[in-house]
């Protein structure tokens, strides 16, 4: 099985044309967020609709084949992300906010994923969360790296933001 | 000594058309405000002194045009390398700050259409990456895309864009340059592509285009200098001198205007003046000295040579993305 997984995924990342990594980068690093993975697939799928669905497809069926064969989590946590950008890229922004939340969810500690579910709000119009999490990003980002849960979903991000004073 | 001269660029007082707008926010942005007004364009974003704002909405109320804040920019006081991410700054360094009336310095940055729908999806994809606290955060890639499309730029050249615009490897005022058919061996642009004055006034198009004389831009641009000239036909006057000078480009929104005559890799000048980039000081030219001294600049293999009375006064090795351009 898991040779049948490395062959799809390589067959997948030559499809894509690069590599499909993302690097986890915690706050304390003190760097900016991974914009590559996002970056290149801007520049590969801008107004091409049809290569972009049919790649969303291939996206999550190679998503349920790793999670059903319980891969690491990196490797989900990274197609998962994957996945967020393409629906963001073809403006299904609930999808792609179900996605980066997910990345959330399996990784506490990493400033991308936060920086991109921000960015699908506003793209939602959700103007004032947006600007409530860009302003107060360190303090959004430790409020859900200290808690106790595991799950996030919009539940926890709205409790989440109402803790802070804006 | 500095020769004294007066400025090529200053600002325009509009005799009928937009004088309100021009009161409030100055004229860099006048042919956006007009155009944008006249329904030719869209939308289009701005920067409005907070102390002016309420007022500038009312302004554009007159003009049945909608406007809605994003956020409060002011002015930095620290470099933009001590911030995380302050290095992948391009244009614009400011500190954000949510929109608040009660905050009495900056200047908010409002997005502006004459419809409510279209100037909320620009709104979505025109996010500026301020600084806010230490760090400064990017939107993804594919909003500049979309910002693009919202304020009414030419699919040609947003794709053009989406390949030239990283700073780190290409020049994009010379990928466009290179774009540009040649005439009898000659590049020569046309004044409808010109971009290289957006933000300083005089200026009918404000994107990058992909070739100094793309057919879409210049059917755009036309059609902006038709419906001013209509309305302000003074400003399409001195507009269209203006973009029909030669310049001397080293990398996007740092440029000389001059007042000469440019043939052959040969440019004759009596007047400049020089525009840099507030948002990349670094790469400001040292030796604009040199040229304010002389009168004739020449390409020559990769040197560029200043003289004053056929003398050359300096030699300067030239970044092979440099390139001088007319504009018929």
């Amino acid at each position: 099985m898991e040779e049948i997984i490395e062959l799809k995924i390589n067959e997948f990342e030559n499809y894509l044309g690069f590599s499909i990594k993302k690097q986890s980068i915690p706050l304390e690093l003190n760097q900016p967020h991974d914009e590559h993975l996002f970056y290149n697939l801007s520049i590969k799928f801008y107004d091409k609709k049809d290569e972009l669905n049919k790649t969303i497809k291939k996206t999550k069926e190679i998503l349920n084949l790793l999670i059903k064969t319980k891969q690491n989590k990196h490797i989900i946590e990274t197609y998962y992300s994957l996945l967020g950008n393409l629906y963001y890229i073809n403006a299904q922004f609930n999808n792609a906010a179900g996605c980066f939340m997910k990345c959330l969810t399996i990784n506490k500690n990493d400033i991308t994923s936060w920086i991109e579910l921000l960015f699908t709000l506003r793209c939602m119009g959700k103007f004032k969360l947006f600007e409530k999490g860009i302003f107060n990003f360190e303090k959004i980002y430790k409020i859900w790296q200290n808690d106790s849960e595991n799950t996030f979903n919009q539940k926890k991000f709205l409790e989440i933001i109402k803790q802070i004073n804006f | 000594m500095d020769n004294i001269i007066p400025n090529l660029i200053t600002n325009y007082k509009p005799k009928k058309f937009g004088k309100e707008y021009v009161n409030i926010n100055g004229s860099s942005q006048y042919p956006m405000f007009i155009s944008t007004a006249l329904g030719i364009k869209p939308s289009f974003d701005d920067w409005v002194d907070v102390k002016h704002y309420k007022k500038f909405v009312k302004m554009c109320k007159n003009y049945n045009l909608f406007v809605d804040p994003d956020v409060i920019f002011q002015k930095p006081k620290s470099n933009k390398n001590a911030l995380i991410g302050g290095n992948t700054l391009t244009t614009t360094y400011a500190i954000g700050k949510k929109y608040n009336p009660k905050i009495k310095n900056g200047k908010v940055h409002v997005f502006i259409s004459k419809s409510k729908k279209t100037l909320l999806e620009a709104k979505k994809f025109g996010w500026y990456p301020v600084a806010t606290k230490s760090r400064c955060i990017n939107k993804p890639f594919i909003d500049h895309l979309r910002f693009g499309k919202k304020l009414g730029f030419p699919s040609c050249c947003i794709n053009f864009f989406k390949k030239y615009n990283n700073w780190n490897i290409y020049s994009h005022p010379f990928e466009t340059f290179k774009k540009t058919p040649k005439n009898n061996q000659k590049i020569t642009g046309s004044y409808l592509c010109n971009n290289f004055l957006m933000d300083n006034t005089f200026f009918l198009i404000h994107h990058l285009p992909c070739s100094y004389r793309c057919k879409k831009t210049m059917n755009y641009a036309k059609s902006v200098e038709e419906n001013i000239k209509k309305v302000e036909p003074d400003f399409i006057k001195k507009t269209k001198q203006l973009l029909k000078k030669p310049l001397l480009v080293f990398s996007e929104r740092n440029f000389i205007i001059f007042d000469g005559k440019l043939s052959n890799n040969s440019l004759k000048y009596t007047n400049y003046q020089y525009l840099t980039n507030p948002g990349r000081p670094e790469e400001t030219i040292g030796f604009f000295n040199s040229i304010k001294n002389g009168n004739k600049i020449e390409f020559k293999y990769n040197k560029l040579l200043i003289k004053k009375n056929d003398k050359i006064t300096s030699l300067i090795t030239k970044k092979n993305t440099w390139f001088m351009i007319n504009f018929e």
